[in-house]
């Protein structure tokens, strides 16, 4: 797919979770790397979880390959940011790291849109991130609000023991608690 | 593109086809057709629905309406345990459903948790992973040049 082509399609998402979903769907397909070498992490997969809560406007991915990744985004017309690839017009700022997801593999989700399928990462995995930041950085609420927030939405999927190994290894038991409260 | 799934759980349920199959019913919370289950899962619909009328021969699945849905509760529960994958029109269902907005639902969130105590002294967050947390202050800038918005995370 072309640029023309890929902007029509993205820009016609105006809420900012589904241009990630449908742009991630796309770049996942024409870069090759499908939904197993390419997967959407932090503030992003959040964003999506959650339907909107709108984190920060960077896609991070973690990928097999980023010269795969950055192959597709130069012919989409991305500018070169160092690191990162921006396109301002529609409003995406890519970090595509080559690294191993640290996250756990078997909870990530597969989300299939009508342009292909991604992986995001697990939502038990963005709530350990959330939770940690917020007592790593002392009192950070709005993290741990983050937290609640996915707890509140999927409580009844979670893999509350995959959550309770890391809060005993952690010492934030206390936290998990809460969380298991709010999740009903 | 085919969807990869974990081989050794694909040998075990006897193919990547059924296993994925089954698994898009099991994370569905309607009824779904062939159609739409090959779809979700990347494979082409000529190899679904043998596997769908097995599964209702099987007494795993039953028809409603034009689609399937997976009746064996057992199953479905393993199988959500294992495999997660979903429809996106699904998540925008779930979105329209809801009353109020997610930053409304973050706002109620944070003022329940003002004046929490969130840290602790005897916690013991690796370093590497608080580590991972950290984030290039560079990106920031480059986002607030671009007008885009910044994440507000520790830099």
């Amino acid at each position: 797919m072309n640029e023309t082509e890929v902007e029509a399609i993205v820009l016609r998402e105006t809420a900012h979770d589904r241009r990630i979903r449908v742009f991630s769907a796309l770049l996942a397909k024409e870069s090759g790397l499908g939904t197993a070498g390419m997967t959407v992490v932090g503030g992003s997969a959040i964003e999506i979880y959650t339907e909107g809560e709108y984190v920060s406007a960077d896609i991070d991915l973690v990928v097999d390959s980023r010269s795969q990744v950055t192959e597709v985004l130069k012919k989409w017309g991305f500018r070169d940011e160092g690191k990162w690839w921006s396109k301002a017009k529609w409003a995406i700022f890519v970090d595509a790291m080559q690294q191993p997801n640290s996250g756990s593999r078997r909870l990530t989700q597969i989300i299939a849109t009508s342009f292909g399928s991604f992986r995001i990462a697990a939502v038990e995995d963005l709530i350990l991130r959330r939770v940690r930041e917020s007592i790593a950085w002392q009192n950070r609420q709005a993290a741990f609000g983050h937290a609640v927030l996915l707890v509140e939405r999927f409580g009844s999927s979670l893999d509350w023991d995959y959550l309770k190994f890391y809060a005993s290894r952690e010492g934030w038991e206390n936290l998990l608690a809460e969380l298991r409260r709010r999740a009903g | 593109m085919e969807t990869v799934v974990d081989p050794a759980l694909a040998s075990f349920v006897g193919s990547q086809t059924r296993l994925l199959a089954l698994a898009v019913l099991a994370n569905a919370d309607e009824p779904l057709t062939g159609y739409r289950v090959a779809k979700i899962a990347s494979i082409p619909r000529v190899k679904v629905y043998p596997e769908l009328r097995k599964g209702v021969e099987a007494g795993i699945l039953a028809r409603d309406g034009d689609g399937y849905r997976m009746v064996d509760t057992d199953l479905r529960s393993l199988l959500r345990k294992r495999i997660r994958i979903r429809w996106d029109e699904e998540w925008d269902r779930a979105r329209s459903a809801r009353a109020v907005t997610p930053e409304d639902d973050l706002r109620r969130i944070q003022t329940s948790l003002k004046g929490a105590r969130l840290y602790n002294p005897k916690n013991r967050v690796p370093r590497a992973a608080i580590r991972e947390l950290e984030r290039d202050p560079e990106k920031n800038r480059i986002l607030r040049r671009l007008n885009l918005r910044p994440s507000l995370r520790k830099d």
